[in-house]
């Protein structure tokens, strides 16, 4: 794969060493002179003694001294590292880092001299960009990235600082120029001196090594990415920085930023590599101007990713819960835990909850209060808290729908409903039953022949409360003991009901016929005496 | 489970032959008193139903739909109202079984119902004092309402419909008949008791009538009319006959009989029902139809 050693290019401050022994105020000069020295020039790094060196270099000085025993520049190195670290305020390292640089000026790298143009440049550019911010943190943040880049060649940080000094090897040039093209160009801008030139070399050397480059291969890139996350939070960023430093917001490094931002100063691999790269600082940057309704920023930032970038931005963001979404029109906001965009659609709604407009939907509010006062017939009150729908309006006392306008017709007045005439003169109509309950699935059909158990009409009628009586309890029947009722009858059914066949004109004529007695005759009424007499006479 | 538990929840293979079976295991057996009310009475009630071929199919909704219609016309729910309220009031186990709603209802419905058939032939009075002593065992023993008002409306309608039309004919026919079986079956007790100028109509009147659910205690009752159900209400008659005989010899000691006659003891069923089953062979036959007629026809005249 082409892009992987491109990958493994793109990042030109890997060389962490060179950022070191540049801001060691006593040995920079030294570095330059080893480098050419370096007798790990012609090993070409070995990948084991790679990775070894790696790991020493983060975690234990002293394995890692023993290791650079055989070299000096090696030693010297670390005595940088160490008076780097001793160094109380960051800005004196910067300001000698860079001042250096500028002593630095010329450079015996051939290849960066055809660069050095465009170099120059990009410095400037940057350190306006540095000036803007009034910071001067960017050299000391610096590392930061190199060392990212470092964890993740991490075998190559003592071997990268030897062949800074290597001049590097002119057989692996070629290579070098095509991708470590990139890298070099980053180096300026990042370092804000044209004196980084010298150790951005070290970093195309880096990607001549088919040793990393192979193990680059056989990794999984996300599983780097991770890696490369880890250390930048845990292993690292202690050793070189100051906790006030690591407390600081921009404890990510500007510069860091803004190459990304400026595609300009990127070649395409390095682009794309890099924003993977920064990805969790960027992220975090567009974070907290969400944090205050700013869902446009988003959109902005957004709009920036590319393609494959942006996919693997939209998945963190729906993990983490913080950070503000889009789907379509809908922006979730995290601090009221909502999504909004869609204000005009739910208003609607709210008009109709709201009690005073009239909805073409049946409100959802019952109406607690019913007026007591209110009667069946009397309109006016009716009118004041009943739902209205068209012309029609909600008996909320009688449970029914009444004519606003015009008389009221009972369409059910002239049918007898049940109660024979001679019932009905009585003066118990049963208008004003509140049906509580439909029973309709119980109570099988005595009147029908098709089945025994089969519903009637009958059973519709089941409420219990009686109209003029309604006050008197005596009549009301709950539905706990109705249920019971319909259970009882049920049992009956289920035990003796085969004791009971209905029986309809055909079958008596047959019983008839039959001479079979007449199970309701008084037939039974004798038994007791035949049996009586015939005992006696027996 | 009883035998005749078993028997009562097998579909019969023809029915006149099994309800005679079961009337057999009722008069031979009988349904057996369990501590446990509801479940006795689940037992006695269905057996009162398939013995008076009173279905319970559609009961319930009947009921609820008769109760809707709340109380009867006021001046017979006034007559309701009157007696519900001391109806075996005197007896706490009814009392904690039945409410006095549930007899009011179930007389009310009952008044509907009549008063729904007026149109036809019934001659039943939607009320008379009694009933609510006659609505009482079927109250205590059904398990729901709907079902003892169904049983009730069946046990008027179909077997003492000459007790409760408007001048209860059929309970005065009763008396006159109680005088003769007594006068039949226990002589001297009779003439005692005529020469006190004591007759049936002064003394055996709530007991006719109330099918002697009037007397303790009410289980008993319950055991005296699974025989009746069985074989006929006008065994009641032999019935107070045999509970006159039993106290025969206080009543032919007693100064003031009546004291003993206007209430009658407790009794125990069984003994009375050996005791009114062996009247039987006494009575001659003619005395015996008309007992049986006295519940049917209304017009029947005893001499």
């Amino acid at each position: 794969m082409s892009i992987r050693p491109v990958v493994l290019e793109d990042f030109p401050e890997t060389s962490f060493e060179d950022i070191e022994t540049t801001v060691s105020p006593v040995n920079w000069p030294k570095p330059y002179k080893s480098h050419q020295s370096s007798p790990l020039k012609e090993g070409g790094g070995a990948p084991s003694t790679a990775s070894s060196e790696s790991t020493t270099f983060s975690n234990n000085k002293k394995r890692y001294s023993t290791h650079t025993e055989s070299d000096e520049e090696g030693s010297a190195f670390l005595d940088d590292f160490e008076e780097f670290r001793g160094k109380g305020t960051t800005d004196d390292l910067v300001q000698t880092h860079f001042a250096q640089r500028e002593e630095e000026d010329g450079s015996p790298f051939d290849e960066r001299l055809e660069d050095r143009d465009e170099l120059d440049t990009l410095t400037k550019r940057f350190e306006n960009k540095v000036d803007l911010k009034s910071r001067n943190l960017s050299g000391i943040s610096r590392p930061k990235p190199t060392l990212s880049r470092s964890f993740k060649q991490p075998q190559s940080m003592l071997n990268l600082r030897e062949r800074t000094g290597k001049q590097i090897p002119s057989s692996n040039r070629p290579h070098e120029l095509t991708n470590s093209r990139s890298a070099t160009s980053l180096r300026p801008g990042s370092r804000l001196g044209s004196r980084g030139i010298q150790y951005k070399n070290s970093m195309p050397v880096l990607s001549r090594y088919d040793i990393i480059r192979e193990e680059n291969e056989h990794e999984n890139y996300n599983d780097e990415f991770e890696d490369d996350l880890k250390f930048d939070k845990g292993l690292l960023q202690p050793q070189f920085l100051t906790e006030d430093d690591l407390k600081s917001p921009l404890n990510l490094s500007p510069s860091q930023y803004t190459i990304t931002a400026d595609d300009s100063l990127l070649t395409p691999q390095l682009h794309k590599r890099h924003r993977e790269w920064i990805k969790p600082s960027q992220l975090n940057m567009f974070r907290e101007p969400l944090r205050h309704n700013k869902p446009s920023t988003t959109k902005l930032n957004n709009t920036k990713k590319l393609s494959v970038n942006h996919r693997l931005k939209t998945i963190k963001q729906e993990i983490d819960h913080n950070t503000p979404m889009k789907k379509g029109r809908m922006i979730y906001n995290p601090e009221t835990l909502s999504w909004e965009g869609n204000e005009k659609a739910l208003s609607k709604f709210r008009d109709v909850d709201s009690y005073d407009k009239k909805a073409i939907i049946i409100q959802g509010k019952p109406d607690l209060k019913p007026p007591r006062e209110k009667k069946s017939s009397s309109k006016l009150g009716a009118k004041q808290h009943g739902k209205v729908v068209g012309r029609m309006m909600f008996d909320q006392e009688n449970l029914c729908w009444i004519r606003i306008d015009g008389d009221e017709k009972d369409p059910f007045k002239e049918i007898p409903d049940f109660i024979p005439p001679s019932n009905v003169q009585s003066g118990y109509p049963m208008k004003g039953l509140s049906s509580k309950r439909s029973q309709s699935q119980f109570g099988p059909n005595r009147q029908s022949l098709s089945g025994r158990f089969s519903s009637s009409a009958t059973t519709r009628y089941h409420s219990l409360s009686t109209g003029p009586s309604s006050h008197d309890s005596t009549f009301n029947i709950d539905s706990k003991t109705l249920e019971k009722f319909y259970h009882e009858e049920n049992k009956w059914s289920r035990k003796v009901g085969g004791w009971f066949i209905l029986r309809d004109a055909e079958m008596d004529e047959y019983d008839n016929e039959q001479g079979l007695p007449d199970p309701k005759s008084n037939g039974y009424m004798y038994e007791i005496r035949n049996m009586v007499i015939s005992s006696a006479r027996n | 489970m009883s035998s005749l538990e078993k028997f009562v929840s097998q579909q019969p293979l023809i029915v006149h032959s099994s309800l005679s079976q079961l009337r057999y295991l009722v008069l031979s057996e009988g349904i057996p008193l369990s501590k446990e009310k509801p479940a006795a009475n689940r037992l006695r009630c269905n057996v009162w139903s398939v013995l008076t071929r009173c279905s319970m199919d559609g009961a319930t909704s009947d009921y609820v739909s008769l109760v809707r219609r709340g109380p009867p016309p006021h001046s017979i729910y006034s007559k309701i109202k009157n007696d519900t309220f001391r109806t075996l009031n005197t007896d706490p186990q009814f009392v904690a079984c039945v409410s006095e709603d549930a007899i009011t209802r179930c007389l009310s419905c009952f008044a509907w119902s009549v008063l729904d058939d007026s149109s036809g032939d019934c001659e039943l009075s939607t009320y008379v004092q009694g009933m609510n002593v006659l609505l009482a065992p079927i109250l205590y023993t059904c398990p729901s309402e709907p079902m003892a008002y169904q049983l009730f409306r069946s046990l008027c309608h179909d077997h003492i419909k000459t007790y409760l039309n408007q001048s209860l004919t059929g309970v005065h026919n009763g008396a006159k008949l109680l005088d003769m079986c007594l006068k039949v079956i226990d002589p001297k007790l009779s003439k005692f008791l005529a020469d006190n100028l004591l007759t049936a109509e002064i003394y055996g009147i709530p007991s006719i009538l109330t099918l002697s659910s009037c007397t303790k205690p009410l289980d008993q009752v319950c055991k005296l009319w699974d025989f009746m159900f069985a074989y006929g209400f006008h065994m009641n008659i032999l019935f107070i006959v045999a509970q006159l005989v039993v106290i025969r010899s206080r009543i032919l000691k007693s100064n003031s009989p009546m004291n003993l006659l206007r209430v009658f003891p407790e009794f125990d069923a069984e003994e009375i029902i050996r005791l009114g089953v062996g009247f039987v062979a006494k009575l001659p036959s003619h005395m015996y139809d008309l007992l049986v007629q006295h519940l049917e026809d209304s017009n029947l005249t005893v001499e």
